[in-house]
């Protein structure tokens, strides 16, 4: 019996009179508070810092300016990651950039796949955040705030909307491997912090079980566990009859979506049934755990109704050898992240959902030796998709890159603006925590960027 | 407390009967949440110039200054006894958007309820009380059952049904040793009829060790305790004795405020003892980082806003850490008090970044200390070391009295001389040279003399020695000194890379044959070129010598030749300085591996303490504050810098109500499910009220008094409203939802680690062990492979430690075990007073197929059937180990068949039955039949996987 058809014959098995799971399992009612723009969520977190000099920021005067002194009047008082104390040169970027598509977005060479999208980029090149450091960085861009036990975003939209899926969790992480990724990532990034732990992120592995657990254990077959899971639904069902306890009915429904998630995770992971040209497409092969493979993963886990995905790539730390580093990097990232667009798009539903492509935070205009430090306060998120406008740039950085020029976007401006695609309101989405009610936009003033909006 | 007696017919209608209305209870809530967020305590964020939070600021003209100077006065806001004159109640029913209170972009609207409140409140004289959980407290005079039974009253309510006595002791079990009760437990508290059965069983359980593990659980989500460091690299902190203190403290009921004394401030008490410098660690317990590039005060000051909202939470129920960038919003906290409170921990001795080897430079490792620390005592390594050190100290002794005995006089000196037999001398001048040596007795080792030379001598490439053209076989080779690469091994084991050694000193080569030689041999030496040097060589028969020691003898300095001469010529000497030599090894290697460490905190000078203007790091502009305890809560009365231990000590003095309230509260939701003030993190204006007050005062009263806490736990457990049944109509469920009556128990979920001992006891594979180093159950391969400075592996226990208690288990803050994690235990990042309670698939996924639980049924499985040969009994003994009682008729009929059909299954699957049974570390019994324990395995599946198994009811 293949997979597919035992799950069918599993609601013959009588589980399915435990009590029905509503898909729209959203857990705070009036959500979404208008019309949503978006389905789902594709967070594409280029994760060590990616450098928008290299990218979709190009500075013309910084290269110019190569290896001169950067003026001190930009660099005073400012805070400085590892070149705390060193003294401050230009470094211009390390690759050519041309004009691509109708509007002219300009790109890095390094990315001559996502080029060919450029008419459907939004580039916002006004980004800026709190934090300097990797860690806190990552926790400030998945929750708003520096402090641990707040709830990443993910968490936020499956609590206010819910996801769409009975049978996979509504946020879902994955984490590519290889390719020399040195950062480490916490899973404090996507947990639920306060939230119901029914929101909380789900790491997919590319090794061992796909998902903590989802395997029988050995020897026992999945209809063996299915009979299991009817016994055991059998003696709870006897025991709510003794004890007035709602708990139980709702014990019984997780042990049936368990069930579910045995059969449709491991179907959904596999990748060795896909065909040779969507594995070009992506550029990976089964299994490997590449971001090629999660970006095929991530289009499959949108079409299942998952609300909230994201991926880690963890390769873009370039404090050293940014010439040789960054076109690697960008290699294991731009092909897979292109077929993931054209892969949506394809199916209609590139309309629906929102890709974030974007770092914690970015990286200096001056040299670190022959890479680039930490930098906060200017740096680069790619956006596209539903309801977002393309081949546009949006705000600016001054001449050298190191301070933003017009427009600027804190991660709570995104915050808010991935809400609103959402049909959230951010001001209204708040959960009492600690006597406060804390929002994920956060106490301080955050703003829908409207002029992206299509 | 003022009353106001609501009769109006529209509240009535709306509330659903009339009642009071207290201040606290029903008006502050709408004003601190709608309200207080423009016009509460924090005066730098006044939105027309009105302050709502006391009756001075609401109900009296409002006096300013505007911009261009002129005095200005404002009408009150609040009219007392004239809402329709007042503008606060004009504003809230305003029907023009651009006026209205509070406004629509708060998304913040009153209900008709709160409106009616308001309403009544400012008629019958809008007056206000204090804040209830700043007020002394106040003992009531009566008991629990007493101060419940009059809510019930009032709500025309009854205290439920007691519980069934399996219920009840089940309940206890839990609730005081995180662990199930066992069925002979059950049976002798049935059989007990004596009055005091519920007394004496109370008494055994608080007397259990077990009482401190699960204690200890409550306690180390508050201090976030941990076994690694957080941020980035989230490497291993050295902590794991200050949670055996913890455990240790709760068992021996050592009084809270000796508790509070030794966790804030142990360094700081006179002769701190071991334990009480450990305790410390509570200072040292916060996140840290080591990532490269972090700023040094930037982390500073994440490390001071940690201590402060952990400490106020824990002792004070008390959310002082929102008053980090600007006063408190809600409650009468400023920002100069936070950064006051800050400023009592800046003395810890403690750096910003830990990206320096405190010990060596060059890399860290993932176990390298975050000083300070001490190392720790302990007495069973002692035991270990005393007889090694008694045995070097004879040793030692042996050997100086040799060593005093001996002159080292010209006999000595000749008796030097002739210790070794020469048996060739010889120059030699080409590369190859062989020399005939007669051996006149057993000879053992062969020694090589070549005196010392001013030029380079070329390396011995080849040395042979035959008799008969036979070629002799060594067994070692050895030499006062080799060049690098250059061994003298190589000789032996015919390497042409061969021997080279430093010529500037003299050099002995000693090479020892398999057998003794004794006769006429040939000794042949190839160098790579001529040497142009002598060779001596020589014997000597009276023990085993290294080339060091002849160097030592013929060219050493007088007490390098004395040691050698007693070496060589007096076997006992000889004997015990080989065993000196052992002995420190072993001693240092025993050290070494065994020795435990643990952070502590050390005082320094302190840093100067500034507060930030909104939280800013760098900004320096604010001004340096001195450590202080929130002002409108009093001061601590002392000359001078006030320090932790002053904290401590105020923290748990009469003046201060919040502590004793704050953990009467938490324990009270320890074996009810919930705080009599629902919020146990915050007490504050914006927790909730408690619904019986005075319940929490007579608590919190009682807990003052001395601080006892076993006592006050078992006058909560001996009441008879813990006592009552958590089964309720759903009328009650209705009137009361949120059980702050307490006319009934509450059904509860085992908390995660207590989850997991119930599975591993009811099993028993349970090790009940208590403290040591972290255990590591079985985990996911490859769940740390997202870890980096540095990578590591998760290795899981391979023996005993595999079984041990939750609270023991390994603590990865950026990766929780999964099971841990999937029920709800938080990541001790940051204090946690109450957990969250989730109901999801990943639990049930971790309850079918997580190794160790499936390794609990086999386990379970296999004592049951060795026990008992009847199915039914087994069926008895399984059902009630899981869940505390007998199966009824219904249940055992569904068992029969689950069991049945589970033995016909198996009955034709070695293969499965033997996969299954291959979970774990546990071999099983071989002698049983394999198919038949494989199908009971999947009946102790079910059992471990029933509701009821986790849940307390």
């Amino acid at each position: 019996m293949n997979r597919r058809s035992f799950f069918k014959t599993t609601g013959a098995l009588g589980l399915s009179a435990a009590l029905p799971i509503n898909a729209h399992d959203a857990l705070v009612p009036g959500f979404p508070n208008y019309n949503p723009k978006i389905k789902r969520v594709i967070h594409l977190c280029m994760a060590g810092g990616i450098s928008q000099l290299e990218s979709f920021d190009n500075k013309p005067l910084l290269r110019e300016m190569d290896g001169k002194v950067m003026p001190e009047s930009m660099t005073k008082g400012k805070q400085l990651a590892q070149l705390q104390g060193a003294k401050l040169k230009c470094f211009g970027g390390r690759f050519d950039f041309q004009k691509h598509g109708k509007s002219g977005l300009e790109i890095s060479d390094k990315f001559p796949h996502l080029a060919k999208h450029a008419d459907k980029l939004c580039v916002i090149n006004s980004m800026h955040t709190d934090q300097i450091n990797h860690d806190p960085a990552h926790t400030v861009f998945n929750t708003g705030t520096i402090l641990p036990g707040r709830p990443s975003m993910g968490s936020w939209v499956n609590y206010a909307v819910g996801s769409q899926t009975n049978d996979l969790p509504g946020y879902v992480v994955l984490v590519s491997q290889g390719g020399g990724q040195g950062q480490p990532i916490s899973s404090r990034q996507w947990s639920n912090g306060f939230l119901p732990g029914k929101t909380q992120g789900v790491q997919f592995n590319s090794k061992g079980d796909a998902v903590h657990y989802v395997n029988s254990p050995k020897g026992v077959t999945l209809e063996h566990q299915s009979r299991l899971i009817e016994n055991i639904a059998k003696l709870n069902k006897h025991l709510r009859t003794k004890k007035n306890d709602p708990a139980i009915e709702t014990r019984i429904a997780q042990y049936e979506l368990a069930l579910k998630m045995q059969t449709s995770v491991p179907e959904l992971t596999d990748s060795s049934k896909e065909s040779k040209a969507t594995l070009e497409m992506y550029g990976c092969k089964p299994g490997d755990g590449s971001y090629a493979s999660n970006c095929l993963m991530a289009r499959k886990l949108a079409e299942n109704g998952v609300r909230f995905i994201q991926l880690y790539h963890r390769g873009w730390d370039h404090h050293g050898n940014i010439e040789g580093a960054f076109p690697n990097a960008a290699k294991l990232t731009d092909q897979a992240t292109s077929a993931l667009i054209t892969d949506l798009d394809q199916r209609g539903m590139l309309e629906d959902t929102l890709i974030i492509f974007g770092g914690e935070f970015g990286r200096t205009p001056m040299a670190q030796g022959t890479g680039r430090d930490h930098h906060m306060s200017a740096f680069t998120h790619v956006v596209l998709g539903g309801g977002i406008k393309g081949g546009m740039n949006y705000g600016k950085t001054d001449e050298f890159g190191y301070e933003i020029a017009e427009n600027p976007v804190h991660v709570r401006d995104m915050h808010a603006t991935i809400l609103h695609l959402l049909g959230i309101d951010h001001h209204r989405l708040s959960v009492k925590f600690q006597g406060l009610d804390s929002k994920l936009t956060g106490v301080h003033k955050a703003k829908v960027i409207k002029e992206i909006l299509a | 407390m003022k009353k106001i007696f609501l009769s109006s017919l529209i509240l009535s209608s709306l509330v659903g009967q009339a009642h009071d209305i207290s201040f606290n209870k029903d008006v502050l809530p709408i004003l601190s949440d709608k309200c207080y967020a423009c016009h509460g305590p924090d005066a730098h964020d006044i939105k027309g110039k009105l302050q709502l939070h006391t009756f001075e600021n609401a109900a009296t003209e409002r006096h300013y200054t505007s911009k261009s100077g002129k005095k200005k006065i404002l009408d009150p806001a609040i009219i007392p006894g004239k809402p329709d004159e007042s503008l606060v109640w004009e504003r809230i029913i305003s029907d023009d958007e651009d006026e209205v209170m509070p406004p629509h972009k708060h998304h913040k609207p009153l209900s008709k309820k709160d409106k009616e409140i308001i309403r009544q409140w400012i008629a019958s004289g809008a007056e206000y009380e204090p804040h209830w959980a700043y007020t002394s407290i106040k003992a009531p005079k009566a008991n629990i059952d007493q101060l419940v039974e009059k809510k019930l009253k009032e709500h025309k309510l009854e205290f439920n049904t007691e519980a069934d006595k399996r219920t009840l002791i089940r309940r206890l079990s839990f609730d005081l040793r995180g662990l199930p009760a066992s069925p002979q437990e059950i049976q002798a508290f049935l059989q007990d009829k004596s009055p005091d059965a519920w007394q004496k069983l109370i008494d055994q359980f608080l007397a259990s060790p077990a009482f401190g593990e699960k204690m200890a659980v409550m306690w180390l989500d508050l201090v976030r305790y941990a076994d690694t460091v957080g941020y980035h690299g989230d490497q291993i902190q050295h902590v794991e004795a200050y949670r055996d203190y913890v455990i240790k403290a709760f068992n021996q009921n050592m009084p809270f405020d000796q508790f509070t004394k030794e966790q804030l401030a142990g360094d700081l008490l006179p002769n701190p003892t071991q334990d009480q410098l450990v305790a410390s660690a509570y200072n040292r317990l916060n996140m840290m980082s080591r990532e490269g590039g972090a700023q040094e005060n930037e982390y500073l000051a994440k490390y001071a806003q940690d201590r402060v909202a952990t400490t106020s939470i824990a002792w004070m129920g008390s959310t002082l850490a929102c008053a980090e960038c600007h006063d408190h919003k809600y409650d009468p906290f400023t920002a100069k008090d936070f950064y006051s409170f800050a400023a009592f921990f800046s003395d810890i001795q403690q750096v910003g970044v830990y990206n320096r080897n405190p010990s060596a430079p060059g890399g860290l490792s993932n176990n390298d200390p975050f000083p300070p620390y001490i190392t720790l005592n302990q007495p069973e390594i002692d035991a270990a070391l005393n007889p090694i050190k008694a045995d070097l100290a004879k040793s030692e002794a042996i050997v100086k009295k040799h060593h005093d005995a001996m002159k080292f006089d010209s006999a000595e000196q000749e008796k030097l001389n002739t210790l070794f037999t020469v048996h060739a001398d010889a120059q030699i001048d080409t590369n190859k040279i062989t020399l005939p040596v007669k051996f006149d007795k057993a000879t053992g080792q062969i020694a090589f003399e070549f005196p010392k030379s001013d030029k380079a001598i070329p390396k011995l490439k080849a040395l042979s020695v035959t008799k008969d053209g036979k070629a002799i076989t060594f067994k070692n080779a050895d030499a006062s000194h080799s060049h690098g690469g250059y061994h003298p091994h190589f000789l032996i084991h015919k390497n042409p890379q061969g021997w080279k050694a430093n010529h500037k000193q003299m050099q002995v080569l000693v090479i020892t044959p398999h057998h003794n030689l004794e006769g006429d041999y040939q000794i042949n030496l190839e160098f790579e070129k001529a040497p142009g040097i002598k060779v001596k060589v020589s014997s000597y028969t009276g023990c085993f010598y290294t080339g060091k020691h002849l160097k030592a003898l013929r060219s050493g300095k007088v007490n390098e030749k004395k040691k050698t001469l007693l070496y060589l010529s007096n076997a006992e000497y000889r004997t015990h300085e080989g065993k000196v030599g052992q002995l420190k090894n072993k001693l240092k290697s025993t050290e070494n591996n065994t020795r435990e460490i643990c952070q502590i905190t050390v005082a320094v000078k302190p840093r100067p303490m500034r507060l930030l203007p909104k939280g800013n790091w760098q900004d320096n502009s604010g001004e340096i504050v001195e450590p202080a305890v929130p002002s409108f809560l009093g001061k601590i009365n002392k000359e001078g810098r006030a320090t932790r231990l002053d904290l401590a000590e105020w923290l748990t003095s009469s003046n201060n109500p919040l502590t004793s309230r704050a953990l009467a509260n938490r324990l009270w939701k320890q074996f009810f499910g919930r705080g009599l003030a629902a919020d146990v993190t915050d007490l504050g204006a914006q927790g909730q009220a408690p619904e019986n007050p005075e319940l929490l005062d007579y608590l919190a009263t009682q807990l003052k008094s001395n601080w006892d806490i076993k006592a006050t736990i078992k006058s909560i457990v001996s009441s008879r409203a813990y006592r009552q049944s958590s089964n309720a109509k759903d009328e009650l469920k209705k009137q009361d939802p949120f059980n702050d009556y307490l006319a009934r128990q509450q059904s509860r979920r085992l908390d995660a680690e207590f989850l997991r001992d119930n599975l591993l006891e009811i099993s028993s594979l349970l090790v009940h062990n208590q403290g040591g180093n972290a255990v590591k159950p079985y985990q996911p391969v490859g769940y740390y492979k997202d870890l980096n400075f540095p990578r590591r592996v998760y290795k899981a226990d391979k023996n005993d430690q595999q079984y041990r208690r939750g609270v023991y288990m390994h603590r990865q803050r950026t990766f929780l075990h999964p099971m841990l994690k999937a029920f709800d235990a938080p990541s001790r990042e940051q204090c946690v007073a109450a957990r969250s309670v989730s109901n999801t698939p990943l639990q049930a996924l971790n309850l079918l197929n997580d190794p160790s639980f499936v390794e609990a049924a086999k386990n379970f499985a296999q004592s049951t059937i060795t026990l008992f040969e009847n199915k039914n009994m087994r069926l008895n003994w399984m059902f009630e180990k899981a869940t505390g009682r007998t199966p009824d008729n219904t249940e055992l009929l569904q068992l029969q068949n689950i069991a049945d059909s589970e033995i016909a299954y198996y009955s034709n699957k070695p293969k499965e039955a033997s996969e299954l049974l291959s979970t774990g570390l546990k071999t099983v019994d071989s002698k049983l039949d394999q198919k038949e324990l494989a199908a009971w395995t999947s009946v102790a599946r079910i059992m471990l996987n029933l509701h009821e198994t986790i849940t307390v009811y």
